[in-house]
């Protein structure tokens, strides 16, 4: 017994040494998060921002990371797919349901929901908001870059230590075109980010957002990305 | 003794041996038989296999429990769903391990094997349903870790308890499913370092057993011979793996060495695999442009035909003390 006691402690001793070195080490681990915005509000990032958190509730957050605040909650099982933001007060989302993808619309101060029907083809991919209100386009390279091709040319305007190919991605502009908001997906949930256009300024708007539906809206200059062109109030 | 008779009068007729040889070895056949035969318990009895035939009954069961049920069951149920069985494993094997009857004996072995298999995943789904410490499946890196961890640890008690074959096998798996879980704690999964960690406890246990203190000795040389030559080979699929897939010969030749200065067939056995698996994949991998497939293939084949002839010369200790 005693000689298989210590085969035991030879080999649990060789497994804890090296998970302890690497657990310690966070060998081979990138944490690219810019800081929280949460703690450490930007006043200078304009408006209102909608996503999901991993609850399927909309939330609502001031883009300055200064406060957020639940809007709705959907079903486990509606997994709506896009959210846009009509206005201050009007929130559209998309659900798939029998009859395909249907257009909601949301009162968020009287919680009133009206079924706007199915769409006769899928409202607007999120993509859309890709391009910048002013034609810029926004995309992320596989080694963390984030690039913005405007004329045909292509600018760097910031760089991410993350892993290939598992980088942040963006999901839209600001309506102003002076922002971008991305997507990262942390180990454990997506996180949402926003950067400036040049890339100087960078914040973590929330660490608890699910799937990749979000939307802007900043007043007196209106909501990105554009909403469905079959919505009619 | 029939095939020992028949190899007699074979001797006989051909005048290889006298009678007075025959009665000698008939006499040390049997003195031989008595002394180590264990007729009630060496070949699977009825009770054994029917022992066998509950466990599969009871793990179909489970699994059809957890197909059509899995949904709908809460998170206490889903623990208990594979607790309870992962409990009833052990005691079950406890139980057989307490009976001289060596047929029973082994069917406790099998019982913890199992359960080494079964405790992963109850550690699996309690972390999956409570994230105890933050610790959940769904950051998968760190839950895979503990899964295997504790699978590990619980397959190195079982093998202290009993150092039986099937508790080197099911320990064996464990380390090298930890080692797996290790090379996923990074962002990227990191061959190299599951490779090496597999290379350091095929190492350490094949050391522990050739210094006679892993048991039993044929599955300890054979697992961790085998743990050897895959960490190696797994840490060579990475950009710059040359140096890995190199080590996979230098493995390979060592364990034949091993096999020679020891006379042991496992050990030479696995270090030719180990090194006509290494090579194939070397020439493929380097070689296959320039070569092109069918003289890839063509040496593939003579080593393999090599390593076969090789393994079939040295197929007994005999025949490998002769090489010394």
């Amino acid at each position: 017994m005693r000689t298989r006691l210590y085969v035991a402690a030879v080999i649990a001793g060789l497994a804890l040494l090296v998970i302890t070195v690497i657990v310690v080490a966070n060998y081979g681990r990138h944490d690219p998060s810019p800081p929280s915005l949460r703690d450490d509000p930007n006043l200078a990032i304009p408006g209102s921002i909608i996503f999901l958190d991993e609850k399927q509730c909309i939330l609502r957050a001031v883009a300055s990371g200064a406060g957020i605040e639940e809007v709705y909650c959907l079903s486990r099982n509606d997994y709506p797919s896009e959210i846009y933001f009509v206005d201050d007060t009007t929130i559209l989302f998309t659900r798939y349901d029998s009859r395909g993808p249907v257009l909601f619309e949301l009162n968020t101060q009287t919680r009133a929901i009206r079924d706007l029907g199915a769409q006769p083809t899928s409202p607007k991919p999120v993509e859309t908001g890709l391009v910048s209100p002013s034609g810029e386009e926004v995309f992320a390279e596989y080694d963390g870059r984030i690039v913005i091709l405007k004329d045909g040319t292509r600018t760097t305007i910031t760089e991410f230590d993350t892993r290939d190919y598992g980088g942040p991605s963006p999901v839209t502009w600001s309506p102003d075109g002076q922002w971008i908001l991305l997507r990262y997906w942390a180990r454990t949930h997506p996180e949402l980010w926003i950067i400036s256009r040049d890339g100087a300024t960078q914040g973590t708007l929330t660490t608890d957002a699910s799937g990749s539906a979000a939307s802007w809206y900043i007043e007196g200059v209106g909501t990105y990305p554009p909403i469905p062109e079959s919505y009619q109030r | 003794m029939p095939d020992v008779e028949e190899h007699l009068e074979l001797w006989l007729e051909a005048g290889v041996i006298h009678d007075s040889d025959a009665q000698r070895i008939r006499a040390f056949e049997r003195q031989h038989h008595a002394g180590s035969a264990q007729p009630s318990g060496e070949r699977p009895g009825a009770i054994e296999a029917l022992l066998y035939l509950g466990v599969v009954v009871v793990s179909v069961g489970v699994f059809a429990l957890i197909e059509q049920r899995w949904p709908d069951l809460d998170s206490w149920a889903r623990v208990m769903a594979i607790g309870v069985p992962t409990l009833l494993a052990l005691a079950l094997g406890a139980a057989l391990h307490a009976n001289d009857e060596p047929g029973l004996n082994r069917a406790g072995q099998l019982a913890w094997f199992v359960a080494v298999g079964l405790f992963a995943g109850f550690v699996a789904i309690f972390l999956n349903e409570y994230e105890p410490a933050g610790i959940g499946i769904e950051d998968n890196a760190d839950g895979l870790l503990t899964v295997m961890s504790a699978a590990a640890g619980l397959g190195l008690i079982l093998w202290v308890v009993s150092p039986a074959h099937p508790q080197v096998l099911a320990l064996g798996a464990a380390l090298f499913a930890l080692g797996q879980a290790v090379g996923n704690w990074p962002d990227e999964f990191s061959q190299v370092l599951a490779g090496m960690l597999i290379f350091g406890f095929g190492a350490a246990g094949l050391a522990l057993t050739e210094a006679r203190m892993m048991r039993p000795r044929f599955s300890g040389r054979l697992v961790f011979a085998v743990l050897c030559a895959v960490g190696p080979y797994e840490a060579g699929f990475t950009d710059n793996g040359m140096v890995f897939e190199l080590l996979v010969f230098a493995v390979g030749g060592a364990l034949i060495a091993m096999g020679v200065v020891r006379a042991s067939f496992t050990l030479l056995a696995v270090g030719v695999i180990a090194s006509f698996v290494g090579l194939v994949t070397f020439i493929f991998e380097h070689f296959e442009e320039s070569l092109g497939a069918p003289v890839a293939l063509m040496i593939s084949g003579g080593a393999l035909i090599a390593g076969v002839l090789l393994l079939a010369r040295l197929r007994s200790a005999e025949h490998i003390r002769r090489l010394r």
